[in-house]
């Protein structure tokens, strides 16, 4: 090709011919089913006031004013009453509380006991801001969490919140929030172990790559990310953010290079800013992803994708010498979740649980999971005592449409019937994590 | 009405129809859209099951949310901005879950030079290394014809993000095909 050139017409007509009726009149047909049995939805104003009225947004503007004033009358009142009466709820078993995010309505954060007690802690409908990527302090006494005006990827700034949470489960108050510059990027911001830092990948347009900002809003970029990457092949690299090695000094970061970004390697960074290292290298069309350290930060799990053959497997390296410790081929697999003493991980392989011991020994699927329909297991994690695990899991498989989600936990050794944590949705569970809650 | 009695509904008709809750007129709206939906679905996702996942999710959220459209001339740009608000849920929910994209395969065109073979294969490549927000743009404009202002309107950013968003992705494409053109002259195949 000559190059440079005026690109309006050759490209006008490559995505002309990129158009094709392949498979339109199926997608119409199951789309037309679902329509059949699917209602509108309509504005509580147009029903109140008919289709042509109930539309105007001054005449909602308006009954959502007036709603708004009796209910903060009337609320005054009833919390004002119940904080004087209200018993502290218990505390559920040892294993304390599990977090979840969820999609559902807009994204907001969950707070959930093993035997069901949940409430929403962060966020509210409509809201219009997304809350997540959250995870327990290790002391079990904070929750930090990332939020940002919906569409995230597009606004201006977001923040990371650490919040005291009680034994009830209950958020008290914020003890730190950090308002950065957006948008973010589709991999979650991350907290370092000790809630000092946050971690994250910043926005490609702006040249960016993998930050680094303390409590007092210092900022550190650590890796460049796009258009900058003269070390990897390819023109550019595109970051991952990982997750911490527990001692809170590295940070494990997917770099993917290479035609499509479909070159996936393993980058050890330093958070001090000393250099990174490659721990895995990239291998073309091989992607990397759901990476964990094990508790003692010895060793790192991941799940890898070779394109080409669709072939996915879990494996774990030595941090020390990027040597492989144990490679097991899986279906469609979630990353491993290291159990809270570091001998046993689970994964999730074709829809079903499997755990082993870290070194691929004594490897037992679990049985498949059954509610009321089937239910196929797509992320796992331990509870803090490791007598349980907590899975995230569908009602078919997740290529599928119209799929509803639902959390469970379950016995590790696939003893007894698993126990439903959050109720089927058609909103995906997210960032579950769980912690024991001190007395 | 034709000269055979027949009554004949417009598109706007069709609109209307649906918006007051027609399943009929709303199958035959859906029937003259899904071919543009699902070309612009592919384009920006580069993934053809996602892209027929992300239209029917679209369409049936359409009929959901007819009854709230206000104005039936802007249509057209409300039902972009649903598909485009799909389509990132689609992806959202494929990364969280399967964390592996699988590149559109295009046949070649009957007819193609050799030339007109390596142009194809060039802006496919080029325009695969684009992240979503900037095919997206691209598509609106260059495919769908969209002015920016309604490209913008249809993603839901300021009008400049959507300009600069594009002159990024034409940017972008210009020096990806350059570099590929650099490495072809040196004889050597393009990463």
């Amino acid at each position: 090709m000559n190059a440079p050139r005026d690109l309006d017409r050759p490209l006008a007509n490559w995505l002309r011919s990129q158009a094709t009726s392949a498979g339109s009149e199926r997608v119409l047909a199951s789309t037309l089913a679902r329509v059949a049995t699917t209602g509108q939805e309509r504005y509580v104003t147009q029903r109140l006031f008919g289709d042509r009225l109930g539309r105007s947004r001054t005449l909602r503007v308006a009954l959502v004013a007036a709603t708004a004033a009796l209910l903060v009358a009337g609320s005054v009142a009833i919390v004002g009453s119940l904080l004087r009466h209200q018993d502290p709820r218990p505390v559920e078993g040892r294993n304390g509380w599990i977090t979840y995010s969820t999609s559902a309505a807009s994204h907001d954060i969950y707070v959930v006991s093993e035997a069901g007690l949940s409430s929403r802690v962060v966020g509210a409908d409509g809201d219009g801001i997304d809350q997540g990527c959250q995870a327990f302090g290790r002391d079990g006494r904070t929750l930090a969490y990332v939020e940002a005006p919906f569409p995230s990827d597009t606004a201006a700034s977001w923040s990371a919140v650490v919040a005291e949470i009680d034994a009830n489960g209950r958020l008290t108050g914020e003890l730190a929030r950090l308002t950065l510059p957006g948008p973010l990027q589709a991999s979650c911001p991350r907290w370092s172990p000790d809630f000092t830092r946050i971690a994250w990948v910043t926005s490609p347009n702006d040249d960016g790559g993998l930050e680094l900002a303390a409590l007092d809003g210092t900022r550190t970029l650590l890796m460049r990310g796009l258009h900058s990457a003269p070390d990897t092949p390819g023109p550019d690299a595109a970051l991952e953010l990982a997750a911490w090695s527990p001692d809170g000094r590295s940070l494990a970061v997917i770099r993917s290079s290479g035609a499509n970004f479909q070159m996936s390697a393993l980058w050890i960074v330093p958070a001090d800013g000393s250099p990174a290292r490659e721990l895995v290298a990239g291998m073309p069309e091989r992607l990397i992803g759901g990476v964990s350290w094990s508790p003692d930060g010895s060793r790192i799990g991941f799940r890898t994708i070779a394109v080409p053959t669709d072939t996915k497997a879990v494996l774990i390296v030595d941090v020390g010498t990027g040597e492989p410790l144990f490679e097991q081929a899986a279906g469609n697999p979630s990353g491993p979740a290291w159990s809270p003493d570091g001998t046993r991980i689970a994964y999730v392989s074709d829809g079903q649980v499997v755990v082993s011991a870290s070194d691929g020994s004594g490897r037992r699927v679990l049985p498949q999971l059954v509610l009321d329909v089937p239910a196929f297991a797509g992320g796992v994690t331990w509870a803090p005592d490791g007598t349980r695990l907590v899975v995230t899991a569908s009602d078919a498989t997740f290529v599928d449409r119209g799929v509803h989600f639902t959390v469970l936990s379950v016995d590790p050794a696939g003893i007894g019937p698993p126990r439903v944590i959050a109720p089927w949705q058609l909103g995906f569970y997210t960032d579950l994590d769980w912690q024991e809650v001190p007395r | 009405m034709t000269g055979d009695g027949t009554a004949v509904m417009t598109r706007q008709d069709l609109v209307e129809a649906a918006r007051r809750g027609d399943r009929e007129s709303f199958g035959q709206l859906a029937a003259g859209e899904i071919e543009r939906l699902l070309a612009i679905a592919r384009l920006v996702l580069r993934d053809p099951d996602l892209a027929e996942d992300a239209v029917q999710e679209a369409l049936v959220r359409c009929w959901r949310q007819f009854p709230k459209l206000r104005e039936v001339d802007r249509f057209d740009g409300w039902l972009y901005r649903i598909l485009m608000r799909t389509a990132a849920d689609e992806v959202g929910r494929r990364r969280r879950y399967e964390a592996s994209v699988v590149m559109l395969h295009v046949e070649p065109q009957v007819g193609d030079t050799a030339a007109g073979l390596a142009d194809r294969d060039q802006l496919e490549r080029g325009f695969g290394r684009l992240s979503m927000d900037h095919r997206a743009v691209v598509v609106l404009h260059d495919y769908v014809g969209l002015p920016l202002p309604e490209v913008a309107a249809a993603l839901g950013i300021p009008s400049g993000t959507a300009k600069s968003r594009y002159h990024y992705a034409m940017s972008a494409l210009r020096a990806s095909l350059e570099a590929d053109a650099r490495v072809a002259e040196h004889g050597e195949v393009p990463a």
